[in-house]
């Protein structure tokens, strides 16, 4: 098939941020209605073409360079799909509020092009390239409520942090080059594995990779953006950042760990394990003392992308593909439970303290079901969508004989319940103090219903997302 | 053994669709529409549950009623019901005390009683799946949801300390099911399937059989509760309101000594039987320890909550004596604790429901659940006075109540396993008779305490014509307990035969 043919996804998305561009900037109406239209109507027709075009070949393209297979495919069809999901709720959210509203819809689109392009790059180059065009724009989201000092303080910490970690991988991966003299994910791997044994410069290398990495999916002890930026971007952004880069890190790490250090195996292992107790544990711990929701869903993010980061410690095509399984599901719940911190907000105030969600049962019951949908997904409690990918990982585990682990993270999980079960205490058993006042908008609340029924209609049925992501690895 | 009627399927769905209609289509606007939609549904369940009994063969130990069909391929799980004489009775239980809960919260509740009811219809089918389930993932998926509508009524509808409360039963419950989680997926691992009674099958070594038995017994323990696991139990009774404490005591204990029969006792024999006397040991300090406990307590809710958990020994120690007796050969006496363990899960269930009911009768005029507010009740309402005298006499395990059969199962064979077992069990006849007599004394009889006592109002026709239901019941069981028996035979000598032969020694083909 033709080379351009192939990213045709990418070319069509490039293509519709300079329409965007362009409605932008002879849109008249504030609210910027015609770039959302533009925009979702784009991501659609993307969506469209990606699954149109599937196969279950792989194609490496443009010198090498850039690799469609099943995980990309799958990884983009993922994100676009939420990312116009997401741009539903942002939608509502950037309403009435002092945001730039056409940049928001170019920032995002231009942050889901940089994701598609991590996912799918074969080469060192590309991979940087896609993620720091991400960085770049999710700096800027953070930034949009330009007024609002919390905002800017996230925008600035994420900005600091980010591009250390940045440097970190950069310098990784250009330790990688000079030993293998390779830019090519694939040459890479080839390279090490004809090299009789581990250079200490592998090793090296692979330590300032994962740390790299680490950052970008928010793993302690590189988390310390997570909550302030969770916290003080504005929510119709944290939405965004807190779903859809978290696949994107997921590739990008399979890409460039696991396909292109394959060897390192026995070091990164170690690693991981490490990473993974410390997330799960601190993430779990500091989230019970949280008195702010997006800072709780902050630390719980943390601590399921520890439980993810699980996926990678047993790094065999199953513990892959869990992890990959994980990672879509949690995107998902956690659009939903973004979304409906969107729904109860107004301008002028945020619905985000937990004592805010006093009494919502009673006051809004329909909504408050939803948000209890999206507690026990979180919480993972059958027969909620966040239960199977909790089942697949422990499977993995005990496949692999992790005992200790398994053990570890249902035990964690016991932790995590009650924090989660604290947000249903307050919703359903304390009094109302205030009256719930919420965005009359008819597609948010179809969407939010929607998504929230989802999760408990995909949790009878979590073959629908599972099967995809266990073909993805079947090859290997 | 075709059956054309899916009838465990109709037994999970049609409660907990009629829960969800009820909750969003039927809703808290007309509370008589929702009563009578919930009480058509839960007596439509019942009548159902019936065809059960009248349709199942108890010469066979093999499921009956089976429905199985592919759930989540990529995961290995199955949609696949099945029930044997160990189920059947708990489901048609499940389903009638849901019949009653309705019934008995018809005027109680107020404040938001779609939203009651239809948490009880949801637990109903919740509860009949985990009964039913034949896949042991699929048991685990019920097993858990059932927590999530008893968490809802204890901590809306319940007491004054009612979060503490529900977010301890909770997390109390989950602890022990999460390890069990991970020893059901070793388990579907190694025999590469959930269907239960492939695992039943399956052959462990000692060390495994250890590992999965503790991580079973932390499920099940919690969930019965064997002392030292059981202090949820008494904060979750006296905070949840009556219809809790009913399915509470009468249905979600016997989850879990359910799974032991279901689980640990088949699935690791060699284990159970090296730790068999240490179970005995926690069942005999649940029997005579938690029944010391009961005798000092001020609240009826907490004293019928330990007596519960004494009770609820006697069925632990029924099942694991089990052990001892088959060593000396004695497999008749064998079969005799193990059934009267399983009677007493059942008449347990009658007799605890039912107390709890008379408390919410008693609480509903008083609003006081303190032993010494109340005295010289029989005075203003006899009827209701005799209605409890059943309910306090079978607590204590009189002779023709159903409270009698099974622990005098369990004291005769446990008396072949070791005098010492029978001597220590017998004392709950003694300590159960001392507490519900001596709480039934305070409360019913002496001086009429105050003006509030002497104007209290006898039980209304429907209070009545639901205890005496409960009442005639404990007694039909208690003289004649023979139907129940015979439907369990059959699946008690499969067990004892074939489930709890060792898996150490060469394996023995023990076809269906």
């Amino acid at each position: 098939m033709n080379e351009f043919r192939l990213i045709l996804p990418e070319i069509g998305l490039l293509a519709l941020i300079c329409l965007v561009l362009v409605v932008d900037l002879y849109s008249k109406q504030r609210d910027k209605q015609s770039c959302y239209v533009v925009a979702q109507t784009g991501l659609l027709s993307i969506f469209l073409i990606l699954i149109a075009d599937f196969s279950e070949a792989s194609y490496l393209i443009f010198s090498s360079s850039y690799q469609i297979d099943p995980l990309s495919q799958i990884l983009k069809m993922a994100m676009v799909l939420l990312s116009s999901l997401s741009l539903v709720y942002s939608r509502v959210f950037i309403q009435g509020r002092m945001l730039m509203r056409g940049e928001f819809y170019l920032l995002v689109l231009f942050a889901l092009l940089g994701m598609l392009v991590m996912v799918s790059s074969a080469s060192l180059i590309n991979l940087y390239l896609g993620l720091e065009l991400l960085s770049l724009s999710l700096y800027a989201l953070i930034a949009m409520e330009r007024k609002n000092s919390i905002g800017s303080e996230a925008a600035i910490k994420y900005f600091i942090t980010g591009a250390v970690a940045s440097g970190f991988l950069l310098y990784g991966m250009s330790l990688i080059y000079g030993l293998t003299g390779h830019l090519n994910i694939n040459e890479i791997a080839q390279t090490l594995l004809n090299q009789s044994e581990t250079s200490m410069m592998a090793q090296f290398a692979l330590v300032f990779i994962i740390a790299g990495v680490a950052f970008k999916l928010g793993l302690a002890p590189f988390h310390m953006w997570v909550p302030d930026v969770y916290h003080g971007s504005p929510t119709g952004v944290t939405i965004f950042l807190a779903s859809i880069p978290k696949i994107a890190a997921v590739g990008f790490t399979i890409r460039l760990v696991f396909f292109g250090l394959p060897t390192l195996a026995d070091i990164w292992q170690p690693i991981w394990a490490l990473v993974a107790v410390f997330s799960i544990t601190l993430g779990n711990l500091i989230a019970i003392a949280q008195s702010n929701l997006k800072r709780m869903l902050a630390y719980s993010a943390i601590a399921h992308m520890g439980v993810l980061s699980l996926g990678f410690y047993v790094s065999t095509p199953e513990g892959l593909s869990a992890a990959l399984f994980y990672v879509m599901v949690y995107a998902l719940v956690t659009l939903a439970t973004f979304s409906l911190l969107i729904y109860l907000g107004r301008v002028g105030f945020e619905c985000e303290n937990l004592n805010d969600f006093k009494g919502l049962g009673r006051k809004n019951p329909w909504y408050a079901l939803m948000l209890t949908f999206t507690m026990l997904s979180l919480a993972g409690i059958p027969p909620f969508i966040g239960f199977w990918p909790k089942l697949e990982m422990l499977r993995v585990l005990v496949l692999e004989q992790h005992w200790s682990m398994a053990v570890f993270m249902v035990l964690l999980s016991v932790v995590a319940l009650f924090y989660y079960l604290r947000v249903i205490k307050l919703i359903y058993f304390d009094d109302p103090e205030k009256e719930f006042v919420s965005i009359a908008s008819r597609s948010i609340r179809f969407a939010i219903t929607f998504n929230c029924v989802a999760l408990l209609v995909i949790g009878f049925f979590p073959d629908l997302i599972f099967e995809y992501c266990k073909m993805v690895f079947a090859q290997l | 053994m075709t059956h054309q009627v899916p009838w465990l399927s109709l037994l999970i769905w049609l409660p907990i669709v009629a829960g969800i209609v009820l909750l969003f289509i039927v809703g808290e606007k007309r509370a008589i529409v929702a009563k009578w939609f919930a009480l058509a549904a839960s007596v439509m369940t019942f009548i159902f549950s019936l065809s059960l009994y009248t349709d199942y063969d108890s010469s066979t130990a093999v499921l009956q009623f089976v429905e199985r069909s592919i759930w989540i391929e990529s995961f290995g799980i199955e949609y696949y019901l099945g029930v044997d004489g160990f189920s059947i009775p708990l489901i048609i239980l499940t389903s009638l005390m849901t019949v009653i809960v309705v019934i008995a919260s018809w005027q109680t509740i107020s404040h938001r009683i779609a939203m009651y009811l239809a948490a009880f219809l949801l637990m109903c089918g919740l509860m009949n799946g985990v009964f039913s389930a034949a896949d042991s993932i699929l048991f685990y998926v019920f097993w858990e949801a059932t927590l999530i509508p008893m968490f809802l009524v204890i901590g809306i509808w319940g007491g004054a300390n009612r979060v503490y409360a529900t977010i301890k039963f909770f997390l109390y419950t989950f602890v022990g099911s999460v390890l069990m989680l991970v020893a059901l997926i070793y388990l579907g691992l190694a025999a590469n399937t959930f269907d239960i009674s492939q695992l039943h099958k399956l052959p462990l070594t000692f060390l495994e059989q250890h590992y999965i038995f503790w991580a079973f017994l932390f499920a099940f323990a919690v969930k019965v509760p064997m002392w030292p696991v059981h202090t949820w139990l008494p904060d979750a009774h006296v905070e949840a309101p009556t219809g809790g404490s009913v399915i509470l005591a009468a249905i979600m204990l016997k989850l879990g000594t359910y799974g032991f029969i279901r689980f640990s006792l088949p699935i690791a024999p060699d284990a159970a039987i090296y730790w068999s006397e240490m179970m005995i040991v926690l069942a005999l300090i649940a029997v005579v320890y938690i029944g010391l406990v009961a005798l000092v307590q001020k609240d009826m809710k907490k004293l019928i909550a330990y007596s519960s958990i004494a009770h609820m020994g006697f069925v632990v120690l029924g099942f694991f004596i089990v052990f001892a007796l088959l060593a000396k050969d004695r497999s008749d006496a064998a079969v005799l604790a193990m059934q009267g363990g399983l009677i007493q899960m059942i008449s347990h269930g009658f007799i605890s429901g039912a107390l709890f009911l008379c408390i919410g009768v008693l609480y509903d005029r008083m609003h006081s659940r303190n032993i010494i507010d109340y005295g010289g009740v029989a005075a203003s309402m006899p009827k209701f006075a005799a209605l409890f005298m059943v309910f306090a006499m079978a607590n204590s395990g009189l002779p023709g109540t159903s409270g009698f059969v099974g622990e005098f199962f369990v004291i005769l064979a446990a008396f072949q396993a070791n005098p010492w077992y029978a001597i220590l069990a017998g004392t709950t006849l003694v300590l159960g008779a001392a507490y519900s007599l001596w709480m039934y004394r305070r409360v019913m009889f002496g001086e009429v305490l105050n003006q509030q006592v002497a104007e209290l109002s006898d039980v209304s026709s429907r209070e009545f014509y639901l205890l005496l239901l409960l009442a005639l019941l404990v007694i039909l069981f208690g003289v004649w307990p023979a139907p129940l028996i015979d439907l369990m035979s059959s699946s008690v000598n499969h067990l004892l035969s074939c489930g709890l032969q060792s898996k150490l020694t060469t394996i023995q083909s023990c076809a269906l």
